[in-house]
């Protein structure tokens, strides 16, 4: 039985050595197998369209395959594990049995299929974005399968770390949570046992160790694994490639110079209590107080798939919002250039860390003035005061009188910095891929 | 009542007569083959709780009449002599040479039955009364009444007459509870009876009643009668009992509540009931519902609630619980139960160490533990054994283990047991499926952290032969030591008995590759070879739920001369589950205890001297 010959040194050490190095490859043409727990056509969270995008941008010109998953029974064929809804290039796991404390996928009828799509397709590279669904063991299955395949993962948010969602904000209030400690961890979660959450990091590590690279979309992500133990030196930061061409569209020269217009505040995306959209009611309100009228807000995206409670708070919110609160309801992906052609100000009020928002790629492509909260992979993205502005998290106060400041002022809007953060394209990968 | 003599002596024509027959216990008065007496009536009397037997025998020599007396019965199985209670009495119906009796022989309603023959032994002589088909048999209260009018009328007082009067004043046990009617009222409550094997009965309750006025109390079931000697029992303090109904009758220790085993008590299936006599020969009773619990749920009921320390604790395991959940275990433990073995994969052909895990409650360690065993190079070397000890998992265990294969490849098994047994018979059945020269006893919870750690633990003891049982360090989920070997502390608090306590417990480890030999070695993860742990039977299996018997197998190793080490070099985390650790409640401690008694009586120290009482009793 093949045995994972890369992590224990005294194992290296008893094999030929070429066994424990990756395979070279033409640096160019390496076959790359992208795997995500769900796909674009399942589900549109930012983690799949990523995968998908990357998959698109690979397609190109490398043999490249997805595998995706799709755990509703829509497309589901009784008895295949894996089938091919889409087009023989994309493959969908229908997962089973599912422990989402620790990503086992405990599913008997995976690891046999899994294995022989690996050995059917051979390839060089498989690139993972999550884990969820295919479960951390997949790695041991490519590791088995494949002993020389590169096996690469994406860490979207901070799964690995955080059983609350991978948020790290506090389950009972979304206080921010600096550093996931057993005790801390056994605190959010009081019918989990600190032990509890020590196995669960021994299993996820158990499979870590597998992992050639990781790829971090941002260094604030990275550091957050780098301090609950991955290796400095197996981490790539590296944003995912956006799925849509870059937009020619361009900011529009002080658009709110026409006297008397107001300051267009748009919201896009997912509309959570994390996304952070009770800030905006609260800013908004806020102003309605001061019969402050300069500042309007738009909101585009989709609450329906959150909790009912929530639903039903947004929508009373929505109710006693006044005429500066707008709701537009959810839009189609590529819609997006257009939508953000009508705001001043592209608002992201996460009240957690966020990772790379894909929102904020967006309003950077469509050169859009950002206004996001002062923590994690946000500021990080957002350079105060030259891709916009920062405001204390989840301080509507600050939030309001930054607004107010940027109508009043719009000469304090600073110019779009074309070009200062180079989009990620799939080069980027390619290169990462033939690193040693 | 008739006063005057009723005894005259023997006339020596008759003490000469043919009618005196030799027998084997003595002369027997019978005439030609026809006994000089006759039983005219008798039966069991319920209130009394005896055989009431009326009629005549020849008139004996003497008056003094000793307040028990043997008699004779005869039945076709044979003869018997037991005690009885003898009055003679004036039958003006009858020729002067004979006289009256009435015969009480205490005890239960089966044990006479097919009489034929009845005999008074008085002076060597045997007094004798024939019972026939047509003597009556009258029911109660007709008998004891009849009796009753006899003692009355026709008999001369005595101790005796008066004894049989409050005998056959007595109502019987009818299944109504009749302590309280008694003139000195007696509270007597039996908490719970728990069958014990071999028809023993553990009694918790407790009882109050005025000094001086009980005379016995007695357990009755079916043919069995057992004294309850309270003053032998464990007592339990019963606060709850002064306040709820003691303190309005004037009683305030609390030291009402006892605990008591009876050996040999009860006759299963048949009428069980506490008879309590008072000293002015009144008697209550109440009936005795047993508990229905067996085995672990037994032995809990049994340990549950009392709470003894220092030397109390002594007493009360030698007298009373010791015994009571030995012989509960052991019922428990004589039958073996049904297994099923499922395997995973290809049986290893020649492995090289078998790893015994017993599973119970938790079953997702299997899946955590395999994790870590697929990380190790030499695991396809394993016949690795996981036992259910839980019955209730057996469905789940079964669908996590066929995703567990499918996952990691390793071959292992698992034993399904249709009993939960404890922790010792569960390693006990993975020792008896085991193939390899040696084996690991390994708790779910222990996750390794070097590694080759079983073969390097391995190498070790084939390296010294004098090491009977090896282990790794244990560490927990912090790093600090959760074991490095056991050591052995007696506790004042506990009748000084020997505990035993992990050696530098919580400190952070120091770096060594030293191999330490100590006194004993935690089961959580025990390496030996096969055969010798086979001949050691395994764990000891008196031990109940899982405490004691890694320390007993060190002792039994120590006792032929052989160590028990821990290789530092070797590691691996141990999450000691709060489960296992030592918790609040009093059952878990007298679990423990129970466990530290059999380990102490066995090795270290034996019961204190029997005349050794209470002060307080």
């Amino acid at each position: 039985m093949a045995r994972s010959p890369l992590k224990k040194s005294t194992v290296v050490s008893a094999l030929p050595t070429s066994a424990a190095k990756p395979k070279p490859f033409k640096a160019a043409t390496p076959r790359v197998l992208i795997v995500s727990h769900s796909h674009p056509q399942v589900s549109n969270g930012g983690a799949e369209i990523a995968a998908f995008a990357l998959f698109k941008a690979l397609r190109v010109d490398h043999e490249a395959w997805f595998l995706g998953c799709q755990r509703d029974a829509k497309n589901h064929k009784a008895g295949a594990t894996i089938s091919q809804p889409f087009s023989d290039r994309e493959y969908i796991y229908s997962p089973g049995p599912f422990d989402w404390f620790k990503f086992a996928n405990q599913d008997p009828k995976f690891p046999a299929p899994f294995r022989e799509l690996l050995t059917e397709l051979k390839p060089d590279v498989v690139h993972f974005h999550h884990y969820l669904n295919v479960g951390v063991e997949a790695f041991l299955h490519v590791r088995e399968t494949l002993p020389n395949a590169r096996i690469v993962l994406t860490l979207h948010e901070y799964l690995a770390i955080c059983h609350h969602y991978g948020q790290m904000v506090t389950r009972d209030r979304h206080t921010l949570c600096h550093e996931a400690t057993l005790s801390r961890c056994a605190k959010c979660f009081t019918d989990i046992a600190p032990t509890d959450f020590f196995l669960r990091k021994r299993y996820i590590e158990r499979f870590f160790d597998l992992v050639d690279q990781f790829v971090a979309p941002s260094e604030f992500l990275a550091e957050r694994y780098v301090a609950w133990g991955l290796p400095r030196h197996k981490i790539a930061v590296l944003d995912n490639v956006m799925g849509l061409p870059a937009s020619s569209a361009t900011r529009p020269v002080k658009a709110a110079s026409l006297e008397g217009a107001p300051l267009r505040v748009g919201f896009f995306g997912q509309i959570s209590v994390l996304k952070g959209i009770n800030v905006l009611f609260e800013a908004a309100a806020m102003l309605v107080e001061r019969k402050n009228y300069n500042v309007a807000f738009e909101i585009y995206g989709d609450h329906s798939g959150q909790p009912p409670e929530f639903q039903k708070d947004f929508l009373e919110r929505l109710e006693r919002a006044c005429r500066n609160v707008t709701f537009h309801g959810p839009y189609e992906r590529d819609r997006v250039d257009v939508l953000m052609q009508g705001v001043d100000v592209v608002l992201v009020p996460s009240v957690w860390w966020e990772n790379s928002p894909v929102v904020i790629q967006e309003a950077l492509r469509n050169q859009k003035l950002i206004v996001c909260s002062d923590i994690g992979g946000m500021a990080e993205k957002v350079r105060d005061g030259i891709d916009g502005f920062h405001f204390p998290v989840g301080n509507s106060v600050s939030l309001t009188a930054l607004l107010k400041d940027l109508h009043a002022h719009p000469d304090k809007r600073p110019l779009p910095s074309e070009g200062a953060m180079a989009p990620v394209t799939v080069a980027d990968y390619q290169a990462l891929y033939a690193s040693p | 009542m008739k006063k005057g003599r009723l005894f005259a002596p023997l006339p020596a024509a008759v003490a000469s007569s043919p009618a005196f027959e030799r027998a084997e216990e003595g002369p027997v008065l019978v005439s030609g083959g026809v006994a000089l007496g006759a039983i005219d009536c008798f039966g069991y009397a319920m209130g009394a709780g005896g055989w009431l037997f009326l009629g005549w025998v020849t008139r004996p020599f003497r008056s003094e009449i000793p307040s028990a007396l043997e008699v004779v019965t005869r039945s076709a199985k044979g003869q018997d002599r037991v005690q009885a209670t003898v009055v003679f009495y004036e039958r003006k119906d009858l020729d002067p040479s004979r006289v009256g009796v009435v015969v009480f022989v205490e005890g239960a309603r089966r044990a006479m039955s097919g009489l034929t023959h009845l005999a008074v032994s008085l002076d060597g002589v045997l007094y004798g009364a024939d019972i026939t088909r047509s003597t009556e048999r009258p029911a109660d209260p007709d008998l004891s009444e009849r009796v009753r009018r006899v003692l009355v009328e026709d008999a001369i007082d005595s101790p005796n007459r008066q004894h049989l009067l409050s005998l056959t004043s007595r109502r019987g046990f009818t299944g109504e509870d009749t302590l309280a009617s008694l003139q000195d009222a007696v509270l007597l409550e039996i908490d719970a009876a728990i069958p014990c094997a071999k028809a023993g009965v553990l009694l918790k309750g407790w009882r109050l009643s005025v000094p001086e006025s009980v005379h016995v109390i007695r357990l009755r079931s079916g043919p069995k009668v057992t004294v309850l000697h309270l003053e032998d029992a464990v007592q339990v303090l019963r606060p709850d009992v002064i306040s709820a109904v003691g303190q309005a009758r004037g009683f305030s220790d609390p030291r009402c509540g006892f605990a008591i085993f009876l050996g040999n008590a009860l006759s299963i299936g048949d009428l069980t009931y506490l008879e309590v006599e008072l000293k002015n020969g009144e008697v209550g009773f109440r009936e005795l519902r047993l508990a229905p619990s067996v085995g672990l749920e037994a032995i809990r009921s049994l340990l549950d609630g009392i709470d003894h320390r220092y030397e109390d604790i002594d007493l009360a395991f030698d007298r009373v619980l010791g015994p009571a959940v030995s012989a509960v275990n052991e019922t428990r433990l004589a039958t073996q139960p049904t297994v099923h073995e499922v395997t995973y994969g290809e049986r290893v052909a020649v492995p090289k160490i078998s790893v015994i895990v017993p599973l119970y409650g938790r079953i997702d360690f299997l899946e955590y533990q395999m994790a870590m065993f697929s990380e190790d190079a030499s695991c396809d070397t394993l016949d690795l054994i996981y036992v259910l000890d839980d019955p209730r998992l057996a469905r789940d265990v079964r669908s996590l283990a066929e995703s567990v294969y499918q996952r990691f490849q390793i071959p292992f098994r698992v034993l399904i047991s249709a009993e939960n047994r404890g922790y010792a018979p569960a390693n006990n059945l993975g020792l008896k499926a085991a193939r390899a020269p040696l084996v690991c006893f390994l708790n779910s919870d222990v996750l390794p952290i070097s590694d080759r750690w079983l073969e390097r633990l391995a190498d070790t003891l084939k390296g010294n032969p004098k090491i009977g049982v090896i282990g790794p360090r244990l560490l927990f989920e912090d790093g600090s030591i959760q074991h490095e070997g056991l050591v052995y502390r007696s506790i004042p608090e506990f009748a000084g008995w020997t505990f035993i306590d992990h050696d530098n417990k919580g400190r952070r480890p120091e770096p060594s590759s030293a191999v330490r030999f100590v006194p004993a070695i935690t089961g959580a993860c025990m390496l030996m070879r096969r055969a010798l742990a086979v001949e050691l039977g395994g764990f000891d299996e008196c031990y109940v739920i899982g405490d004691f018997e890694d320390s007993d197998v060190c002792q039994k190793l120590a006792a032929k001369g052989l160590l028990s080490a821990v290789d530092c070099a070797v590691e691996a985390h141990h999450l000691e589950r709060q489960s296992q650790g030592m918790d609040a409640s009093t059952l878990r401690m007298n679990i423990t205890l129970y466990n530290a008694w059999i380990h102490q009586r066995r090795w270290f120290s034996k019961p204190r001297a029997v005349n050794v009482r209470r002060a307080s009793v």
